[in-house]
């Protein structure tokens, strides 16, 4: 095949995903809004995918928020000085913080962290005969392993960001402080305030919930789809990582131009 | 006559994973009640390494589709259920696996009550109760915590039974019951399933022992024969 045949082939082969995937978080939407569908191991399910996704991701996030917030806080002295700014404004960290940074860092983060290890989960699952045991039982792997997951994690990822923006606003206030640049607090918490127009909170709930419910329905995608065999367990991880990531920036990207474009 | 729980007409079987694991022209019918012993005397050519055990379970759940034939839970096909009613039929069946029966990131405790909890049947208010009398039966004092790979194979194994048997299943699968028990484990085990086919539910035992064969047989099961490929009423008489 020639090099472009081969990536006319790649490019063709990601947006077969598309569809796919958009599939899986729409089924786990509508499963997770029927109320019959929900019983105590299944919330179990759903709050453990929480706690190991966000509670446990918290001091993470907590220390990597708190370093972009003094460099936010750099850079945004920088861009000041340039444009003859006297002190540092609120808006200036509302764009390169909630706008794309946050959102962008905590996906990352969430691939990294929960989205490998959903999909290794899944395919040791579908190896080890798992996911049969399930089935036979009656308990449907899109309603018992999917639906949770993806639920959970887009949870999972909007409580992070949340946490990581006010972090990285405080982190930054206070180091911005120490140099002598940042107002009254009082001043600097309206800027911010004001600073934010109407398309900032849709724009942060999509950034956060899709690209978290994309990251897990990829990993239990590319986990489940294995035929069985011990060596696909990472091949698998790293295909889920691979893409989730792609499917990040391109929802990233999406969004912003949607939004603000 | 009465409905059938479980019925097989003609039905030819084949595994998805593993093509040379087929069954053919499978026919029999299973009331509530009553037992059925299918002896798999296939030949090792036929059998796989630690999975060699004729698809008929999982056809029974409706987990893989006959390329012939038909299979009918209830009276249904279940071919022609929706997904959510396939894994709500499968809450009324109960099943001792063949090889490999737990979920390995669930507490035993959790992975026994999870069928349970998923599909509540009214009959059983406090399952956690009802496992930890019937684990006293073989000398436990409940469930012990942690999960399948901090238990020995065999206390695994009891578990399983009791997981099997503990509520009201209108069909309850045993595969190789045999496996991995000492005889007076084996007997409660036996103990519990008569009172599961007293309470109405039908047994399906599926098994390579001989001995086990005769056991069901005297306690009132009809057997049957798979050799190789081929499905055989047996003649009661020879066991």
């Amino acid at each position: 095949m020639s090099f472009l045949g081969s990536i006319g082939r790649t490019t063709l082969e990601r947006l077969r995903m598309l569809p796919y995937v958009t599939g899986l978080i729409c089924a786990s939407l509508s499963l997770a809004v029927q109320p019959r569908v929900w019983n105590p191991p299944l919330l179990k399910v759903l709050s453990r995918q929480v706690y190991y996704t966000a509670y446990q991701g918290i001091p993470f996030i907590s220390l990597i928020a708190a370093l972009v917030g003094v460099m936010a806080v750099i850079q945004a002295q920088m861009i000041s000085a340039m444009t003859g700014t006297a002190s540092l404004s609120g808006s200036v960290l509302v764009l390169i913080l909630m706008r794309e940074l946050s959102p962008l860092l905590v996906n990352f983060v969430m691939i990294g962290r929960s989205g490998a290890a959903i999909a290794a989960e899944m395919a040791s699952m579908r190896v080890n005969g798992d996911v049969k045991v399930l089935d036979a039982q009656g308990l449907d792997p899109m309603i018992y392993l999917v639906m949770p997951r993806v639920v959970g994690a887009g949870i999972s990822v909007f409580c992070l960001t949340v946490i990581f923006v006010i972090v990285a606003f405080t982190f930054g206030y206070i180091f911005g402080a120490m140099l002598g640049l940042t107002p009254a607090p009082s001043i600097f918490a309206h800027n911010v305030l004001m600073a934010m127009g109407k398309a900032d909170v849709p724009s942060f709930l999509c950034k956060t919930l899709i690209p978290g419910m994309a990251t897990a329905a990829i990993a239990c995608s590319e986990g489940l789809g294995i035929r069985g065999n011990m060596t696909e367990i990472p091949q698998a991880t790293t295909r889920a990582v691979v893409r989730a990531t792609l499917a990040l920036v391109f929802i990233s990207a999406l969004i912003s131009a949607v939004t603000y474009g | 006559m009465a409905e059938p729980i479980l019925q097989f007409e003609a039905a030819d079987l084949r595994s998805p994973d593993q093509p040379g694991r087929a069954l053919l022209d499978v026919s029999f019918r299973l009331e509530a009640g009553a037992s059925v012993v299918v002896q798999a005397d296939q030949p090792s050519d036929l059998r796989e390494e630690g999975d060699d055990t004729p698809p008929l379970a999982d056809a029974a759940e409706g987990l893989i589709p006959c390329d012939q034939g038909q299979v009918l839970f209830k009276g249904r096909d279940w071919r022609q259920l929706s997904p959510f009613d396939q894994a709500r039929n499968r809450g009324d069946i109960g099943r001792l696996f063949d090889f490999h029966g737990w979920v390995y990131n669930l507490s035993v405790l959790e992975n026994m009550t999870l069928a349970c909890h998923t599909h509540p049947s009214g009959s059983v208010s406090n399952p956690e109760s009802r496992i930890r009398d019937l684990a006293r039966r073989f000398g436990f004092d409940g469930v012990p915590p942690g999960r399948p790979v901090d238990f020995r194979r065999r206390e695994l194994r009891i578990f399983e039974w009791i997981r099997a048997l503990a509520f009201r299943r209108d069909l309850v699968i045993l595969e190789r019951p045999e496996l991995d028990l000492p005889l007076s484990a084996l007997d409660i085990c036996f103990e519990m399933a008569q009172e599961a086919r007293a309470a109405g539910s039908a047994l399906l035992w599926i098994t390579h022992d001989v001995e086990m064969v005769r056991r069901t047989v005297q306690l009132g099961s009809i057997a049957f024969v798979i050799r190789g490929r081929t499905w055989n009423r047996r003649e009661e008489t020879t066991v």
